[in-house]
């Protein structure tokens, strides 16, 4: 990715010298090389920056001396993690000279979790710590509170920019860093308040009694996590969505020395496991010794129970370990002074004596707890009964599948092969439709390029059972194209027949429900498609927009608004404040930007105008300049209120506090009328203003647009304005609107979409496996209730097809 | 040219694509509006005829140039569920008040298909003009077509309250409709009576509104689910098929099946009744016949010497669709928004249309009838909506 690229020209080894070699020292080679220490510098590692700076916090909460945490995001894109452990020592450090918490914040792989006396077990050990946050803040202020002293100190870019400051005394201790994340790193600097909250939430059930709180300022938003049954409730958040097969969460902890493990496991209705493990507090994604010895345990107990009760009277064969993990949602952690990772991402627990440890401590209470509560234990074992029934059915449905092979599955009929051999370089392209399945053949490129076809829509994997699954035709087709072999005993990734499974479905919301069954196929039965990072998503374009003889080929309704944009002020002017004397005129890249400056406050305006507020109020209120200033009293607020909307005569009251927010209310022509005042403190009214300024020198209605030809055309708003140009726009031009791939020529499908050096595709990532698991069980899941809570609460984000 | 990779994470393509496709099906597809009382392919269909000029007292003509016009200018998608939805205008079992004058095969009561959209002629029903009235008189708003090549009405001009008179059905994502049809008098009546008192309480007008008028007949089994769906939006209404006996010769008696409840299926019907006689589930059935013509429906059950008819007609409710469920949700878009709707409210909201077409014009672009959508408190967004503070919230009328 930030591969060093070579200087054009360069010249011959001798001048490659002493003088070349350059050691980075410290902070600058985070900032040189930021993917190593964060991962990536998109989303991924823009949130990394975060947990890294909670996890600070953590492990003074480890330690025991930390009870609250706060994480907030500032509307200006900054972000605070506020703990009240000890506060970082301030005393001067002996070996630099420099306080104690400069040389943490300014040196890499330094800090008190390399002392084991400090920290018994630290969460934070996978990174480098908070020096790192400070190397990748565009600006960080540091607050110690300790000693009796408030201590401050700023960095620009991990520079100190003074020595640290004891300033006004305090009682508290604790830790306060706020920090902006330098938009010259991260291509992504827009904090995601649902990443966020689920790691965090995540953090709150894994150390249980430790409040963590997050505020979003931009959005009016916060959640506070305090779980004082800890993994007890992890296991019973997972399950929330979903039926459990006995009422309570099986919960178990022991330990030997510094290790300290616990479990906590429950049964659902579903088919599919949910087992996730912790290492200090670290998601351990590919499982690892303490993993392995949970299941180990699991198996041996239940089949013992299972076989001592005479379950297996009637079935022949015994109860497998996948048996055991059907409809499982387990969470394992457990803490240990020395972890070692291993695998790929470092994502695998390896030390080994943990697999005895959690082996026993789960053989020894499991047993005890199965002869405490019969009726549990019977529930449990018949359910692990019914799926190796179940597992025996598939297995026979499987065998079909495979002998009747590709012949008889018809399978060459379908699927039009590619003639590369090497998987590294073979694409698969699901297709919808025999329609779209017929340009997409003809457009390829035969030779790294296969189509699969699916018709109609797929079955969902989320609501039928396993056998059902696989007997349904086109998910057969998919397995056997695919060559990976299906099930968790025959199911082998490195089989897979092509690196990139991309799905192309129509640009219209039917494909959008297939892509979701599809996704969901692929997450419960190929989980690993999607770990490795070889499922994609093409992009076809929505719209073709024609103009003489160019042609372009637009992804989505902005990008056609902008193309638009761009043809509509092309030549064309822009008079206004005519009326007045002395209109001006201005035309090319000002009359585009403001014209793109009138779409982006649109846009803006119209989304809280969605919330409820009337634009006319909206409008109102920007041009107010009280309403502007930045800090603003209550009192101004609600007597500028009324002066604002031009009705001095009114007056706004406030009303108690809801929920809500905090609202105000006005008669005017006689009618109450409310308004949020949350309104004000919005990151969205916060960005309305800055747009608005862009646009402010300009908006002097009315306007008169001069064509290209000389035309003029009077405008008599800029709501208008926007219109007129974007008609301007479509004058001449022809506009095809493409609802399914099969408009298309097989040429434009290749040029737009297939071919490697044009397309653009999302490649589908998963961080959050608790956050996939719980939004496939909601939205494909057996309960209708959770899903329109869901559908209710984001219904503004969708995008509208009739 | 290395090729361009964004990554994204399987939870923002799932949560995006599936509300995409959950918003789009429940606002443009599977309910209806609650002003003309159409689902966006009904309205397509109607407005195409009008624009063909298929007036009821003009020829009829074929379904599949319909079928076309609709496709090729407003509605993108699959030709059966236009047809279908043609279709289903045209069936006076389906539909109270047909909407569509249909020459040709439309199926049956028995569930036979309809022909081919190459045999079929239309043309609209007379009733239907009611519904296109003034639509060229700035009326209702338009809006482009899926390629901006036409424009299209957002909604009807419809003099007559739709929805209540022929009902609606649907299932949506996560929600479903079901709406049953209403008589006109009636409703035009229960109309005039808010338009002079606005306040008028459910009491009377349920003395106007007896119950649901279905096109089929049959009768409705006791009155507590009406005043539910009516109160609240939701109930069950119970629906029997109408019968009587009669006496055949040497003293044996048969029931006749004259009417059905609504939305059943007579072949099925039979059929069922059949097997329960078979299995012996129903004793005394001697022999079943299906006689129903041109004039009308009816089921012959023949019973045995001695055989008690309103014993076998309790078993038959009891076990066959002779008496079904009409479970109500009177769930419709009041603006952009999935809504279930009261009697009361139902008739607020086409007075507040009726006057923004008459009086003050259409508004622009898609939004509708404020003014009532406010008086609604029940919203099926509710307050799970509470992620998108609701800034700007009308004083509730007090409920």
């Amino acid at each position: 990715m930030t591969q060093p690229t070579r200087p054009k020209g360069a010249r011959a080894d001798d001048s490659y010298t002493a003088s070349d070699i350059k050691v980075l020292e410290g902070l600058e080679a985070v900032r040189k090389r930021p993917a190593m220490y964060v991962g990536d510098t998109a989303s991924y590692g823009l949130h990394h920056i975060v947990f890294e700076a909670v996890d600070n916090s953590v492990d003074e909460a480890l330690a025991g001396y930390c009870q609250n945490i706060r994480v907030v995001l500032h509307a200006d894109g900054s972000c605070t993690v506020v703990d009240d452990g000890r506060g970082i020592p301030v005393d001067i450090h002996e070996g630099t000279g420099k306080s104690a918490a400069e040389v943490v914040l300014t040196t890499l792989h330094a800090g008190g979790k390399f002392e084991s006396s400090v920290y018994k077990v630290s969460g934070g050990l996978h990174g480098v710590g908070i020096s790192v946050v400070n190397a990748l803040s565009e600006w960080l202020e540091l607050e110690i509170r300790r000693d009796g002293r408030v201590y401050t100190q700023r960095y620009d870019r991990g520079k100190p920019q003074a020595d640290l400051t004891p300033g006004e005394k305090t009682t508290k201790r604790g830790t306060t860093i706020r920090f902006k994340p330098d938009p010259e790193i991260f291509e992504e600097t827009t904090f995601s308040f649902d990443i966020l909250s689920n790691r965090l939430r995540e953090m709150a059930f894994l150390n249980r009694g430790l409040r963590i709180q997050i505020d979003d300022e931009r959005e009016e938003k916060r959640l506070t996590f305090l779980y004082s049954g800890g993994i007890r409730q992890f296991v019973e958040y997972i399950n929330q969505n979903k039926t459990p097969v006995h009422p309570k969460v099986l919960y178990f902890e022991g330990g030997r020395g510094d290790i300290q493990a616990e479990v906590a496991l429950q049964y659902n209705e579903g088919y599919q496991e949910n087992a996730f493990s912790f290492a200090n507090n670290i998601n351990t994604r590919e499982g690892g010794t303490h993993l392995t010895g949970f299941r180990a345990a699991l198996t041996r107990t239940l089949s013992a129970y299972a076989q001592a009760h005479g379950f297996l009277k009637n079935f022949k064969g015994g109860i497998s370990g996948d048996d055991v993990r059907e409809g499982l949602t387990a969470v394992i952690s457990v803490r240990l002074p020395e972890p070692q990772f291993e695998g790929q991402t470092k994502a695998k627990l390896g030390n080994s004596e943990i697999k005895g440890l959690v082996e026993s401590i789960v053989n020894e209470k499991l047993a005890r707890a199965f002869e405490e509560d019969p009726t549990t234990a019977r529930k449990i074992v018949e359910k692990c009964v019914r799926a190796a029934q179940a597992r025996e059915a598939a297995r026979k449905a499987r065998e079909l599948t495979r002998k009747k092979g590709f012949d008889d599955d018809g399978l060459p009929g379908k699927l039009a092969e590619c003639s590369e051999r090497d998987p590294a370089v073979r694409e698969l392209f699901l297709v919808e439709g025999d329609s779209a399945g017929g340009s997409a053949k003809q457009g390829r490129d035969r030779r790294t390029q296969a189509i699969l076809p699916l018709r109609g829509k797929i079955i969902n994997a989320e609501k039928a059972r396993y056998d059902k699954v696989l007997s349904h035709q086109e998910i057969r087709l998919l397995i056997s194209a695919l060559g990976t072999g299906i099930g968790p005993e025959e199911f082998d990734v490195t089989k897979l027949r092509y690196h990139k499974v991309i799905l192309m479905t129509d640009a219209d919301v039917d494909g959008a429900h297939i892509r979701t069954l599809l996704l969901t196929f692929f997450f419960r039965h190929m989980v690993s498609v999607i770990e490795t990072g070889y499922l994609y998503i093409a992009q076809p374009p929505l719209f073709k927009l024609k103009r003489g003889k160019a042609e372009k080929y637009l992804l989505s309704e902005r990008e056609l608004e902008h193309e638009l944009l761009l043809l509509g002020t092309d030549k064309a002017q822009l008079r206004y404040g005519n009326g007045k004397a002395g209109g001006k005129t201005v035309g090319d890249e000002r009359l585009r930007k403001f014209v793109a400056d009138l779409v982006e406050y649109r846009h803006l305006r119209d989304r809280l105008a969605k919330r409820g507020i009337p634009v006319g109020w909206l409008e109102a209120f920007v041009r107010h300049r009280p309403l502007t200033r930045k800090r603003i009293s209550r009192e101004t607020l609600l007597s500028e209120l009324a002066r604002a909307l031009g009705r001095p005569d009114a007056t706004f009251t406030l009303r108690p506090e809801t929920e809500d927010g905090l609202l105000a209310a006005a008669e005017l022509d006689g009618e109450e009328r409310v308004l949020n005042l949350n309104l004000f403190e919005s990151g969205e009214w916060a960005k309305l203003l800055e747009v608005y300024g862009q646009i402010e020198p300009f908006d002097r209605p009315p306007f008169t647009l001069i064509a290209p030809a000389g035309q003029e055309i009077p405008v008599a708003s800029k709501d208008v304005l926007v219109e007129q140009v974007l008609a301007l726009g479509r004058e001449g031009a022809t506009m095809q609107r493409y609802k399914g791939l099969g408009e298309m020529n097989a040429e434009q499908l290749w040029q737009t979409t297939m071919n490697p050096e044009t397309r653009t595709l999302l490649r589908v990532t998963m961080d959050d496996a608790v956050a996939a698991d719980e939004i496939f069980t909601k939205l494909m899941g057996d309960e209708v209730e959770p899903r329109r809570e869901y559908i209710a609460a984001h219904a503004l984000e969708a995008r509208i097809d009739v | 040219m290395p090729e361009r990779q964004h990554p994204i994470s399987i939870v923002e393509e799932m949560s995006k694509s599936y509300l995409d496709y959950a918003m789009s099906v429940i606002i443009g597809r599977a309910l209806p509006d609650i002003r003309d009382g159409l689902k966006p392919v009904h309205r397509r269909v109607l407005y195409t005829m009008s624009e063909l000029g298929l007036a009821w007292n003009r020829a009829y003509r074929k379904s599949a140039k319909v079928v076309g016009e609709v496709l090729g200018k407003y509605h993108p998608h699959g030709d059966a569920p236009v047809y279908e939805a043609l279709v289903r205008m045209a069936q006076d079992f389906s539909l109270r008040y047909p909407l569509i004058d249909g020459q040709g095969n439309f199926g049956s009561i028995d569930g036979d298909p309809p022909a081919a959209y190459r045999y079929t002629e239309v043309r609209l029903a007379r009733v239907a003009h009611e519904m296109l009235a003034d639509i060229d008189r700035e009326t209702v708003a338009f809006v482009p077509n899926f390629d901006e090549s036409e424009r299209e009405p957002t909604v009807l001009p419809t003099k007559i309250p739709n929805l209540l008179v022929n009902g609606s059905s649907g299932i949506a994502v996560g929600m479903a409709t079901n709406i049953p049809p209403h008589n006109l008098t009636e409703v035009v009546d229960a109309l005039q009576l808010v338009l002079d008192n606005p306040d008028t309480p459910l009491e009377e007008l349920l003395r106007i509104v007896k119950g649901p008028d279905f096109p089929t007949r049959g009768y409705i089994y006791g009155t507590r689910g009406i005043r539910e769906a009516y109160a609240t939006g939701r109930g069950i209404i119970v629906m029997r098929a109408r019968a009587h006996t009669e006496k055949l010769r040497g003293g044996r008696e048969a029931i006749i099946v004259t009417e059905l409840p609504y939305q059943v299926n007579k072949a099925s019907l039979n059929e069922k009744i059949a097997e329960l006689s078979r299995e012996r589930k129903i004793d005394g059935i001697s022999e079943i016949r299906d006689e129903s013509d041109r004039h009308g429906i009816r089921i012959v059950l023949e019973l045995g010497r001695g055989e008690l008819a309103q014993i076998i007609l309790n078993q038959l409710y009891k076990h066959t669709a002779m008496q079904s469920t009409f479970g109500v949700i009177m769930l419709a878009l009041v603006g952009r928004r999935p809504q279930v709707v009261t009697l009361k409210e139902m008739l607020d909201h086409f007075i507040a249309f009726r006057r923004e077409v008459v009086v003050d014009g259409p508004r622009s672009g898609r939004t509708s009838s404020r003014g009532c959508a406010r008086r609604s408190t029940r919203s099926t967004w509710s307050s799970a909506s509470s992620g998108a503070p609701r800034a700007w919230t009308p004083r509730a009328r007090p409920s």
